[in-house]
């Protein structure tokens, strides 16, 4: 089954094609709620009650090919309401560098460093610049895409990305453009 | 795009997903199944209500318009929380529900036309009971009666139950009996002649209607040999004689009676012809079981039991 059919299958109330949805979707819902929460559980836990959020609502979808701008938003306020609540609760124990947990059977050696690079680099923007970055430049959204998620006008997106490259010191290669 | 940007992009590509992830995907979908599943009952529920209301308007405006119509609802029980119908021309039926603590109130009788209408209605605490208690009733014939047990009351309300019969063409007596179990009431109707009988079981508030209809009398029915106990005032040891005949010998239509002076009987089962009710008597001394005396009536249909005094 397409992902199209599947869409349209799943607006009707079929929870397997759904499930199909969610299936091939999971690994992006997964990193980008990481970036956000940055320990595995928390991550676990906003995947899970973005997908709960989106069977009980994938019914008033009115837009099937708009599947998965309808998802990641979904996924990002639930995200952004997990920051939200956490800031309120008292960081314990086996937090290191950034804000990031060790996690237990997660990324070792050059690769959690690497992701500890990530993470300070991240750490440098806000929740809005952080998420332009993460569409733009980690799951490839065009900035009408990005605009339809975070239902910003197209204008706004690029002068967050703007001031987020800049907040990261990263600057286009020469005739690079954001398009 | 810069070097920099590339090398932040494969970390997060680097980022591990656990396998732990499937299950919670699973447990989503499926808490999200539950509440599609709720809302669609609370949905139904509010369209059904409002059906509800928009008929029950309707149903008010014709009524209080049309004259015919109001007279013909009469004889159907469309308006009230009609929950079960039974008919016991000949034998038994249940309702209610499994409770206890109630008590039972038999108001008057009301005459309609032919028809006459008996009302039981159901308390807790004194407070009007939204459910009927669970009850059992039963028709018996020689002479026409009803019997109501009803397991978990705890009172009878006397004093309501018995109203004036005076002015009824169909009900001769209505009285309690005697009912070794201090969680269970039982009453009986008698009749004057047979009938067809119908209980309409309500809810909220909870009550029985018990419509009574004249039966054409079999003029060809003959009388029946009824095996029974002596005369009894009412008391425990009535209550031990039937016992005795229901639990000990294995009868199976044993029942409680008043006879003719107010005094109780148990009978044990009535026989079409008077050597059956011996052979039964015969078969139940020679058991050993009872040790109370068992005489052999003869009676019509619409006979009380005899006196008899021992």
């Amino acid at each position: 089954m397409d992902a199209k059919a599947a869409v349209k299958k799943a607006v009707k109330g079929d929870a397997a094609a759904f499930a199909q949805l969610i299936e091939t979707k999971k690994a992006e819902l997964y990193r980008i709620a990481y970036s956000y929460a940055k320990n595995r559980d928390d991550a676990m836990d906003i995947v899970g009650e973005a997908v709960y959020k989106a069977f009980v609502s994938v019914g008033s979808l009115r837009k099937p090919e708009y599947f998965n701008t309808w998802l990641t938003r979904i996924l990002i306020n639930c995200a952004v309401d997990h920051l939200n609540k956490a800031k309120k609760t008292v960081r314990t124990a086996g937090e290191v560098g950034n804000g990031a947990l060790v996690e237990p059977g997660g990324a070792g050696g050059t690769e959690h460093e690497a992701i500890m690079d990530l993470y300070g680099a991240l750490d440098r923007l806000d929740t809005k610049h952080r998420t332009v970055i993460i569409l733009k430049f980690f799951h490839d959204l065009t900035l009408a895409e990005i605009a339809r998620v975070l239902e910003w006008p197209v204008g706004t997106v690029k002068t967050y990305l703007y001031r987020a490259l800049q907040a990261l010191n990263i600057s286009l290669k020469e005739g690079e453009e954001i398009e | 795009m810069s070097k920099d940007m590339d090398n932040l992009r494969q970390a997060y590509e680097s980022i591990p997903v656990p396998g732990e992830l499937d299950a919670v995907l699973a447990g989503a979908v499926q808490r999200g199944r539950r509440e599609v599943r709720r809302e669609m009952v609370k949905r139904n529920m509010v369209r059904s209500a409002a059906g509800f209301i928009v008929l029950f308007t309707a149903l008010t405006i014709t009524v209080n318009t049309v004259p015919a119509f109001a007279e013909a609802l009469g004889e159907l029980p469309l308006v009230g929380n009609l929950v079960r119908v039974l008919r016991l021309d000949k034998g038994t039926g249940s309702g209610g529900e499994i409770t206890d603590g109630t008590q039972v109130g038999v108001g008057g009788i009301e005459q309609q036309g032919e028809t006459e209408v008996l009302k039981l209605s159901f308390s807790e605490a004194g407070l009007p009971a939204e459910t009927a208690n669970y009850y059992e009733a039963e028709y018996r014939e020689y002479p026409a009666s009803l019997l109501f047990s009803i397991p978990g009351a705890r009172g009878l309300a006397l004093e309501e139950v018995f109203p004036d019969l005076a002015g009824s063409k169909l009900v001769k007596d209505v009285y309690r009996l005697v009912t070794l179990d201090d969680s269970c009431e039982r009453f009986v109707i008698t009749f004057k002649q047979p009938v067809e009988t119908e209980i309409r079981e309500y809810t909220d508030p909870a009550r029985l209607e018990l419509i009574i209809k004249a039966k054409t009398a079999d003029n060809a029915a003959g009388p029946v040999y009824s095996l029974r106990s002596g005369s009894q005032r009412f008391g425990e040891s009535i209550g031990v004689i039937e016992g005795v005949l229901r639990y000990e010998a294995g009868g199976r239509d044993v029942r409680m009676l008043k006879d003719a002076a107010g005094t109780y009987c148990v009978e044990e089962g009535y026989y079409a012809t008077e050597a059956e009710a011996e052979a039964r008597r015969q078969e139940l001394r020679a058991a050993g079981i009872i040790d109370f005396e068992l005489y052999i009536e003869s009676r019509g249909p619409t006979d009380s039991p005899k006196v008899i005094s021992e």
